[in-house]
């Protein structure tokens, strides 16, 4: 029992030596993306898929793309140093709500956090509310 | 006998991530992200505590099955590596399951949770072994007749070896070992979301069970594999990383309209749904054939 307490304690510290480290070495990253590189991770994520309108938000770390085959809307937004994308669908997004020319949206999938999309224009804010009621 | 090579092993691991750490600062060969690392990290320590508390289930299991053993295996270089090759074999199986039956994958999906392919991923362990019973894969080498002890040495040996090919600092080994043994060239295409590597190289140590089954498939250079799961996660909580995929698991079941449904929703692959409205693998492989097809028809 000391020997299995020792052990994660000797585990812990080296978990926190690890974090650390990895902290001091690489900072806090944030992706951030254009237009090319979104439609070029949906194009990875999504075989077939192809750009027809899209919006950067203003932080270029979320970008609303429309696949022009069937018109459905994606998002494609930075966690971490990398991106995940999800589909806009009536399906998935439990609420979306506009303020100004913000997006709120919040989704069904409990492991995709609400997300608040700032565009430049608030236009374009209602215009891609207006798309995602479509799709 | 008591000797657990993963424990051993532990200060390895922690020195082998600082040094992969400083690897990729200075050559830029690989990636590490300090909130995925965590994850990771916090999933490896947490499934050593899940492991301790549940572990007594594979006991219990164990010494319901012995008394029916065919023989008694006892303790010798040779046994042990028989008992090594066989236990392999097994986790092959399993592992293969894990990516075709959804029960399984509620549990093994965890380990494929992160986008990136560093020595922190392979301690990326699940939390939930205890609800999806995998260790039934062994029953037949209990039955056998290989210790308990046997079994779960070798079982950490194979973990320990699994540990280093999760990397993206090494390229391709020499031919000969490529053959044999599964490398970080394999094990980064079982990792990758990219249509044509899904579903492939389900070693754990030897490659030989995927080249002998069919499932089988080579890193192209011209195909660099991105990793991470087909819906990749929005969150680093260590909680929702292990649990997500029960839980929807559990909705599903609620929400079935049939018995049959249910079996589905438990026992087809990962992304089966009644009306075909989500994605397997093979659907997502099989929309990239075509689209490749239609890409370059004199292909």
């Amino acid at each position: 029992m000391t020997d299995q307490l020792l052990y994660l304690a000797i585990s812990l510290a080296g978990v926190a030596a690890m974090i650390g480290l990895c902290a001091l070495l690489f900072g806090r990253a944030v992706a951030t993306l254009d237009t090319r590189s979104a439609a070029q991770r949906l194009a990875n994520d999504v075989p077939g898929f192809r750009l027809g309108n899209s919006a950067l938000s203003a932080d270029c770390r979320s970008a609303m793309l429309e696949d022009a085959r069937n018109g459905t809307v994606w998002l494609v937004t930075a966690r971490g140093d990398d991106f995940v994308t999800r589909r806009l669908g009536r399906g998935d997004v439990k609420t979306a709500s506009r303020d100004g020319a913000a997006l709120a949206l919040r989704f069904f999938d409990f492991t995709f956090p609400a997300a608040t999309i700032s565009f430049h224009d608030e236009a374009v804010a209602r215009d891609w509310e207006a798309r995602m009621g479509k799709a | 006998m008591h000797f657990d090579p993963t424990q051993l092993a532990t200060p390895a691991f922690i020195l082998l991530v600082i040094a992969e750490m400083l690897f990729v600062r200075y050559t830029g060969r690989g990636r590490y992200e300090v909130r995925d690392m965590a994850t990771s990290l916090l999933m490896g320590f947490g499934s050593v505590i899940f492991g301790t508390v549940f572990g007594f289930i594979f006991v219990w299991f164990a010494h319901l099955v012995t008394p029916y053993r065919l023989m008694t295996v006892a303790w010798s270089v040779p046994a042990v590596a028989i008992c090594f090759v066989l236990d392999d074999f097994t986790y092959y199986l399993w592992h293969r399951s894990a990516h075709r039956i959804r029960w399984f994958w509620a549990e093994h999906v965890t380990h494929h949770s992160s986008q990136h392919y560093n020595l922190s991923t392979a301690l990326r362990q699940p939390w939930g072994g205890f609800l999806t019973v995998g260790f039934l894969f062994k029953t037949p080498l209990l039955l056998l007749g290989f210790p308990l002890g046997m079994l779960a040495f070798v079982g950490g040996l194979n973990l320990v070896y699994q540990f280093w090919i999760h990397t993206e600092a090494i390229g391709k080994m020499p031919r000969w070992f490529e053959a044999v043994m599964n490398t970080p060239s394999h094990h980064r295409v079982h990792h990758a979301t990219n249509a044509r590597y899904l579903d492939s190289n389900s070693a754990g140590v030897f490659i030989v069970w995927d080249k002998l089954l069919g499932t089988f498939v080579e890193e192209d250079e011209a195909e660099k594999p991105r990793y991470g799961i087909v819906k990749n996660l929005g969150t680093f909580n260590p909680f929702k990383v292990a649990f997500h995929e029960f839980i929807g698991m559990a909705k599903d079941i609620v929400s079935a309209k049939s018995l049959r449904h249910v079996a589905g929703y438990i026992f087809a692959p990962p992304g089966w749904s009644p009306d075909g409205s989500r994605e397997t693998s093979d659907s997502i492989k099989a929309r990239w054939a075509q689209y490749r097809s239609a890409q370059s028809p004199a292909e």
